[in-house]
């Protein structure tokens, strides 16, 4: 399935950091014969120096993309390139260095045994980058004060700090071997709100500072129109639409995407509820069973029987804009 | 208006004023003027940074019934391994003119019917109920974390084999096992350490010890790595590139390290009551060795006219027992950052 009409959604260019085409990531699930279909199918670019947001609903496979691109999942089909390189099957000790991620949850994401300073110098310690402890430190020192903590905190655990602090550990640790790409793997959803906005400007102050490409997976719309080039939005382990960050919240295409973007709250307390506001019907189908053809067509109000019949593929309908749907031909 | 070096000489001659004058309302500028950056550094004082250790050190010390427990602990340890050093008498000493008697100064366990000291006896029983429990455990440690850590980290058919085979063994009834050890292992250690003090029975109660008790150990291991490889920083340390050997190392066991101890300290008084029953059917430590269970059985046949043969050692063995148990229960609370919280 690897090079079929549906990889059309990622047009290659020079300046493109990472492709990823026809992405499948199957898992087994105890009792079940069919297997459990996290990300079924997806191709998409970033560029070097961009944001890609990527969102969807919990549970429609953004963080395993994200994970299979490091390959901490082995993709079940499909081809990662980085850098024009294919790494879907090589080793990928060599690219430890340039890809990193940041978790979602500050607290599972720090080792409680280590020290802040072990914990931001274990990339160091696995790549043996330095000839010196002198190194090491400097190395550490350097990544900790770049996310606003001091030097002082090296020897202390990771239950002293606070969430937000905790978060800005884990984009020290990222940060050590001087990646190009981060994976930032829901890394606010976690956070208090007031946080957010500190974590979210860190992550922009240092994309500038350090040229750096990001994933940003999330499902706060507003906080990933705030940070992204473009985005992607993606429904039970596909990807439906792909467009600029403005582009795609002025001019949504998919049924679905229009539906997210209409249930953005408006800040107005006079207003109870959106007038435009679309409300889906019914639950998420399961990822084990999915429906046939499109598989937004259980809760999509202009489905036609087409839609059950064939998998819509990703067309380009605009610049960069690209969306999988039926309707967009008026076939639906 | 002055000029300034003189209008400075003034403030000065204030300042003589302000303190020569309790009453005067005149404030001296230096006293109120910011701190500068250097004496607010100076008040800065970084609080002491606990480690997971000094945390569970000052939780257990605050534990009444624990602490307690492991003095019991260490009071019978000094018992039985400088206790004999100490006593003018050998284990296997027969003192004759001393035969049965009840407890006295010279003997204050008495003695039994050939003329020995039970205090002595007892503590060298006590001694092989300690090395018992503690070389077993330390067996069972051993073997059960590198299964249990193999088993919970490869998983897939490997993992699949070894529990398997860890639940035959748990069905097996472990003191038919041990019997049967004994009786087939004995002529080959016989003849391999003929001049073993500590006897076949006992080496065969090692070795099947070993072999049985490692399960329980195994699967707890198991089941924790299983837990802690879902962990995010364990997914963090693989983006980084680090092996399977130093994710073990530096992420799994530290933080199963707590459980892995809680189940070997409770792992010593079984294997304690375990040797102590066995010694007490006869299939333990062999004359004129004694241990605490042989001690008790040897007082069987004039229990009604010299109890006190009987109330010593089984009074050290519900005491070891109780006082591990206890100091195990104390690690538990200390050590589980569960209960914490």
């Amino acid at each position: 399935m690897g090079t079929d009409k549906s990889d059309r959604g990622a047009a290659k260019t020079e300046k493109t950091l990472l492709q990823v085409t026809g992405l499948k990531q199957h898992f087994r699930v105890a009792g079940e014969r069919a297997p459990l279909k996290a990300v079924d199918g997806v191709s998409m670019y970033i560029q070097k120096g961009e944001t890609f947001g990527l969102v969807g609903e919990s549970g429609c496979g953004k963080s395993t993309i994200g994970r299979t691109i490091l390959r901490l999942y082995e993709p079940t089909d499909g081809v990662i390139e980085y850098d024009g390189v294919d790494i879907t099957h090589v080793n990928m000790k060599p690219y430890r260095k340039r890809m990193q991620i940041v978790f979602q949850d500050p607290y599972s994401s720090l080792n409680p045994r280590m020290t802040v300073g072990d914990i931001v110098g274990e990339p160091l310690d696995i790549n043996k980058t330095y000839r010196s402890k002198k190194e090491r430190y400097d190395v550490i020192a350097d990544r900790l004060n770049l996310v606003g903590l001091n030097t002082e905190h090296m020897n202390r655990y990771p239950h002293e700090f606070s969430g937000g602090q905790r978060q800005r550990i884990s984009i020290a640790r990222a940060l050590a071997l001087n990646p190009e790409f981060i994976v930032c793997d829901e890394p606010i959803s976690a956070l208090d709100v007031s946080i957010q906005a500190q974590v979210i400007n860190k992550f922009i102050e240092l994309r500038q500072d350090l040229g750096l490409t990001y994933l940003f997976i999330a499902h706060d719309l507003a906080v990933v129109r705030y940070i992204s080039n473009r985005i992607g939005v993606m429904y039970l382990g596909r990807l439906v639409e792909s467009a600029g960050a403005d582009e795609l919240f002025t001019h949504p295409a998919h049924p679905y995407t229009q539906a997210l973007l209409s249930v953005i709250p408006i800040p107005d307390p006079k207003m109870n509820t959106r007038p435009d506001r679309i409300i889906l019907e019914g639950e998420v189908p399961s990822p084990i069973s999915p429906p046939s053809g499109c598989y937004f067509r259980t809760r999509c109000r202009y489905a036609t029987p087409l839609c059950a019949e064939q998998t819509p593929v990703m067309q380009e309908i605009g610049a960069g804009h690209w969306a999988a749907c039926h309707g967009l031909n008026g076939t639906a | 208006m002055k000029p300034i070096h003189e209008r400075e000489k003034l403030t000065g001659e204030l300042r003589i004023q302000k303190y020569t004058q309790p009453m005067s309302l005149m404030l001296n500028i230096e006293d109120i003027a910011p701190a500068t950056e250097d004496q607010k550094k100076s008040r800065v004082k970084m609080r002491e940074s606990t480690t997971y250790w000094q945390d569970a050190l000052k939780r257990f010390s605050q534990n009444k019934v624990a602490m307690v427990s492991f003095g019991i602990i260490v009071l019978i340890a000094i018992f039985a391994f400088l206790g004999p050093l100490a006593a003018p008498y050998t284990y296997e000493q027969q003192i004759r003119g001393s035969e049965r008697l009840f407890p006295c100064f010279a003997h204050p366990f008495g003695t039994d019917n050939l003329g020995r000291d039970i205090l002595v006896r007892t503590m060298t029983g006590t001694r092989i109920s300690l090395a018992i429990g503690i070389f077993c455990t330390l067996i069972v440690l051993v073997i059960g974390t590198l299964v249990g850590s193999a088993a919970g980290y490869l998983g897939g058919w490997l993992d699949n084999m070894i529990m398997r085979f860890c639940e035959i063994l748990y069905s097996v009834p472990d003191i038919l096992i041990i019997i049967i050890l004994q009786i087939s292992m004995k002529r080959f250690l016989d003849s391999a350490f003929p001049n073993m003090t500590l006897g076949s029975a006992m080496v065969s109660i090692f070795i099947a010890f070993a072999m049985l008790y490692w399960v329980n150990m195994a699967r707890m291991v198991r089941g924790q790595i299983l837990i802690l490889k879902q962990s995010e920083y364990v997914l963090a340390a693989k983006a980084l590139g680090a092996s399977g050997r130093r994710i073990i190392q530096k992420h799994l066991l530290p933080n199963a390290v707590g459980a892995i101890i809680v189940t070997a300290m409770y792992q010593i008084p079984v294997a304690i009551f375990t040797e102590s029953f066995l010694s007490f059917m006869g299939l333990g430590a062999s004359a004129p060795l004694a241990s605490l269970g042989s001690l008790a059985n040897d007082s069987l046949s004039g229990l009604a006219s010299y109890p006190y043969l009987m109330f010593f050692p089984a009074m050290l063995i519900l005491l070891i027992i109780y006082a591990f148990n206890q100091f195990g229960d104390g690690l538990r609370d200390a050590l589980d950052p569960r209960l914490k919280e």
